[in-house]
């Protein structure tokens, strides 16, 4: 028996239940310290996660495991895991920290970078939902000051 | 449901993200919102490559007293983005109390990096920042002190005259590019080759000669007791049209002893450089001196363009 998979349970914040392989659960940092200081009993409450995202979280995970999978694969997968609403990608962003996900988190935040660069303050205001909360004055003030970086 | 914003990340994340943008995106975003603005004057590289100006100067100041007022934590969870690792002064006058304000506020334990250009150095400033940096690059900076480059990695130098180094036991990489101008001295050699010797690797040397004098031999003979040096790659860029010089490559060889060189210079000048590498390769045998250079397998490989080059091995 001691060879044999063992399986993790994982609990999101909705109450659904994911039943992992151990040996892929622990691409989460968060994950691994627990089952290494063996405070796991039965099911592993993730507070801060969702379903929906636990899902794409998994999805990554085991792809990532995957035996014999190319680079290119991977890169291809990667691509198009990315390509998504900002308020999943901000979700994924939450959940890969909380888990400790190092190579995922510096992942997502390579996307939200990439979706920066080259727009206007008030694009990425709209693409991201960022409420400007400066006084007209006060963001006046800041372009003014910024001003060389926007010229 | 609670509306996704990207605004309701932990400021912590976006400085994570912050931390990938260039030091101007960065400025542009703080912009977006007060948590941007705030999480932008945390970013890791401070880089200052915007044109210079009494401005710009000031505008300088400013950021290094936000460090300063800011208070930038040292290690904050995921990242430890908040401390300075890289610092890109180009264009500006670096004093010893402007660093020293910024060693009060920024954990300058983390600066690794260090990249001046065009930048007048005063007295102490290297000194106090020397010993945790790991690469540093300096190029065209005036009023540069003996560098102590005993803890540094990689040493990348660009200017008008040879740096002086104090020992190098880790330097792994060392690169020099050194414009010439003025006529050579025997000196110039000697200094050269003792800067080279301080390396332990093998350094990539790049010379720029723009004139070419005679270079006594007896007076570079009497120089001893400076180890050899192992340069891997001299490059050397002849520009002058005049004159052949003969000498000028027993002295450049003797304070470089490269396993290999590539000379770009107008034809007339090169023919007279091989005509010197044969007469030193005969001479090998009968003077020491000229036998220290190990010139006995020396090849010569023309490269047929505008420019010539030769290789020695």
């Amino acid at each position: 028996m001691s060879s044999s998979t063992k399986f993790l349970t994982l609990k999101t914040c909705d109450d659904k239940k994911f039943v992992l392989d151990e040996a892929i659960a622990v691409r989460s940092q968060t994950i691994k310290n627990m089952v290494e200081d063996d405070c796991v009993s039965n099911v592993i409450p993730l507070p801060n996660v969702d379903s929906k995202t636990m899902t794409k979280v998994i999805e990554y995970w085991k792809k990532h495991s995957e035996e014999g999978i190319s680079k290119d694969m991977l890169m291809d997968f990667d691509k198009a895991f990315v390509k998504v609403h900002h308020s999943i990608l901000h979700a994924l962003i939450l959940a890969a920290n909380f888990l400790n996900d190092k190579e995922m988190l510096d992942m997502m935040c390579q996307e939200v970078v990439d979706r920066i660069k080259g727009k206007t303050p008030e694009e990425i205001r709209k693409e991201f939902d960022i409420k400007n909360d400066f006084t007209p004055e006060e963001e006046e003030e800041i372009r003014k000051e910024n001003a060389w970086a926007f010229e | 449901m609670e509306k996704a914003t990207i605004d309701i990340l932990p400021k912590c994340l976006i400085e994570k993200i912050i931390s990938y943008l260039s030091f101007e995106d960065a400025a542009k975003m703080s912009i977006l919102s007060k948590t941007w603005l705030r999480s932008r004057f945390t970013h890791p590289n401070i880089e200052f490559t915007y044109p210079y100006s009494r401005r710009n100067l000031e505008l300088m100041d400013t950021i290094m007293n936000r460090y300063t007022e800011e208070k930038i934590p040292i290690d904050n969870g995921v990242t430890n983005c908040n401390s300075l690792r890289k610092l890109s002064p180009t264009r500006v006058k670096l004093e010893e109390d402007m660093l020293q304000t910024l060693l009060n506020c920024c954990p300058l334990i983390n600066l690794k990096s260090l990249d001046i250009s065009h930048t007048k150095i005063c007295d102490g400033f290297l000194h106090n920042i020397i010993s945790a940096l790991k690469d540093l690059k300096i190029q065209f900076c005036k009023g540069e002190e003996e560098i102590d480059s005993s803890n540094l990695e990689s040493l990348e130098y660009m200017g008008y005259k040879i740096p002086k180094l104090k020992i190098a036991r880790q330097l792994k990489h060392l690169k020099i590019n050194h414009y010439c101008s003025g006529s050579l001295k025997t000196a110039w050699f000697y200094n050269l080759r003792k800067f080279l010797s301080n390396s332990t690797s093998c350094p990539q040397v790049s010379l720029w000669f723009s004139q070419c004098n005679e270079i006594n031999l007896t007076d570079l003979q009497l120089h001893h007791g400076v180890a050899t040096p192992k340069v891997d790659v001299l490059n050397v860029n002849c520009t002058w049209r005049n004159g052949e010089c003969p000498t000028f490559l027993d002295a450049l060889l003797w304070s470089c002893h490269p396993r290999r060189g590539n000379i770009i210079s107008t034809s007339a000048t090169f023919k007279c450089f091989i005509n010197r590498l044969i007469y030193m390769k005969n001479l090998c045998q009968y003077s020491p001196w000229h036998g220290q250079l190990e010139l006995k397998g020396a090849q010569v490989y023309i490269f047929d363009d505008n420019t010539r080059r030769v290789g020695f091995l």
